[in-house]
């Protein structure tokens, strides 16, 4: 990855659909008291759990400009720190005496600062997401500067130097839990230096909350489509365990088709399907018939917690079903 | 810091106090002569001591000249993280979530 000369730095906003409900506000301070306590949180838990978005929000809270790092297995410790990209080319005339004229031409490396480097310098606050995408190696560099709060810089023609991190600077990491797919064991020794805060998936409450404001449905369908898919994610009736995103997605498609979330009513059961019942490979038999019995419980599920009778279904679209 | 310990730590025989005062006259010429020995010896020490100085001021003299016109010939070499200023120009972006 090559860096630019000028680094962009980034200034956190919450969304006119951020919820920030009692358990959110929970996580956060919990979160800045360790930062107000010199600690580098790690925010670590399943996929839709909030942790990339939480991270900004506590970042958004210390109220510096984020430099933000997404994990990666191509990463090397450059790609932290920065490096030596290409020559500079510097030519000394002197023609002091006019009648001589001497030129003197010679090459120096030139260094380029990349996040982590720009982070440490001027105290800005840097989320690591998905940290643990990146290979140990690459992240070694971050144990002095949570530990010794000193950044080594990697050799140059002068030797090595190093910066002294700004008292200001602050880490939040994001990461799954280990037995992702592509995700390297956490070196104990980084994980020894922040404090790791572990998510499960959002309460109710919140995922209400966030289904309502991200699609504008009713709160009665809200809570509707959050009930079916939290059933389903007990039931482990999804390949993949739905996420608050599922919420969403079938919430919005809902709020742009005019739909009401009841079982009978096409788009939403349709929907529902396709967002629920997807699965990775479906050529074989067996899959044909997994794939049915995950179509038929969702459908049943969608009878018992989403019934016919809401204020105002579209009759006529019920009985198309 | 401990004083680094060097070749004049070691005691020759010379140096090694505590003798007692002579009562004959030979050996009193005796010991006259090897203090007077003694005390050219250091003298030329002394002497070795203070050239040895003025090289070493000397070269660090050079050494401060070379680094300033290396300095004012590769601004870039110097580390530059600790140099720049804090109020350089950011890009900023603003970031939803
Ligand atoms: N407080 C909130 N208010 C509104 N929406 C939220 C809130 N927290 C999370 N979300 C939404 O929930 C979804 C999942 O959140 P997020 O991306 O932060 O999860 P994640 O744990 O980082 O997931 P992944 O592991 O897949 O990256 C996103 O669409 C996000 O916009
Ligand atoms: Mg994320």
């Amino acid at each position: 990855m090559q860096p630019t000369d000028t680094t962009a730095v980034l200034v956190t906003r919450p969304r006119a659909g951020f919820v920030e409900t009692p358990f959110v506000r929970g996580l956060t301070e919990r979160a800045l008291a360790y930062v107000a306590a010199g600690y580098p949180v790690h925010l670590r838990g399943p996929s839709g759990s909030g942790k990339t978005t939480l991270a900004m929000h506590v970042a958004n809270r210390i109220g510096r400009p984020m430099m933000l790092i997404c994990g990666d297995d191509e990463f090397g410790s450059s790609d932290l720190v920065g490096g030596h990209y290409g020559y500079r080319r510097r030519k000394v005339i002197d023609n002091f005496v006019h009648t001589v004229l001497k030129t003197e031409e010679d090459v120096a490396q030139r260094w380029v600062d990349n996040r982590l480097t720009v982070a440490c310098r001027e105290g800005l606050t840097l989320v690591y997401d998905e940290f643990t995408r990146s290979r140990p190696e690459a992240n070694n560099v971050l144990l002095s500067v949570l530990e010794e709060r000193v950044l080594v810089l990697p050799a140059r023609r002068n030797g090595s130097s190093y910066l002294k991190v700004h008292p200001d600077f602050v880490a939040i990491f994001t990461s799954n839990p280990e037995d992702y797919a592509g995700v390297h064991k956490t070196q104990d020794a980084l994980r020894d230096r922040m404090v790791t805060i572990d998510l499960d998936y959002f309460d109710r409450e919140t995922e209400v909350a966030i289904t309502q404001s991200r699609s504008g449905v009713p709160l009665e369908d809200a809570e509707r489509i959050v009930d079916l898919v939290r059933a389903c994610r007990a039931a482990g009736v999804s390949e993949f365990s739905p996420t608050v995103r599922s919420c969403t997605v079938i919430a919005k498609v809902l709020a742009l088709r005019q739909a009401r979330a009841a079982a009978g009513v096409l788009v939403f059961e349709q929907t529902c399907l396709d967002v629920l019942a997807a699965e990775a490979g479906l050529s074989s038999k067996a899959g044909k018939k997994a794939q049915q019995r995950r179509r038929d419980a969702i459908l049943s599920l969608i009878r018992q917690h989403c019934p016919a009778d809401i204020d105002g279904v579209v009759i006529s679209l019920a009985r198309m079903a | 810091m401990a004083r680094i310990k060097t070749m004049q730590d070691v005691h020759t025989l010379h140096s090694v106090p505590g003798r007692a005062m002579p009562t004959d006259e030979g050996a009193v010429f005796l010991q006259l002569h090897r203090l007077a020995n003694e005390k050219l010896r250091l003298e030329r020490e002394v002497e070795l001591w203070l050239r040895k100085k003025e090289r070493i001021e000397q070269r660090m003299r050079e050494i401060e000249q070379q680094m300033e016109s290396l300095r004012q010939l590769a601004p870039s070499m110097t580390v530059e993280s600790t140099v720049r200023s804090p109020k350089q120009s950011w890009r900023r972006m603003t970031l939803e979530y």
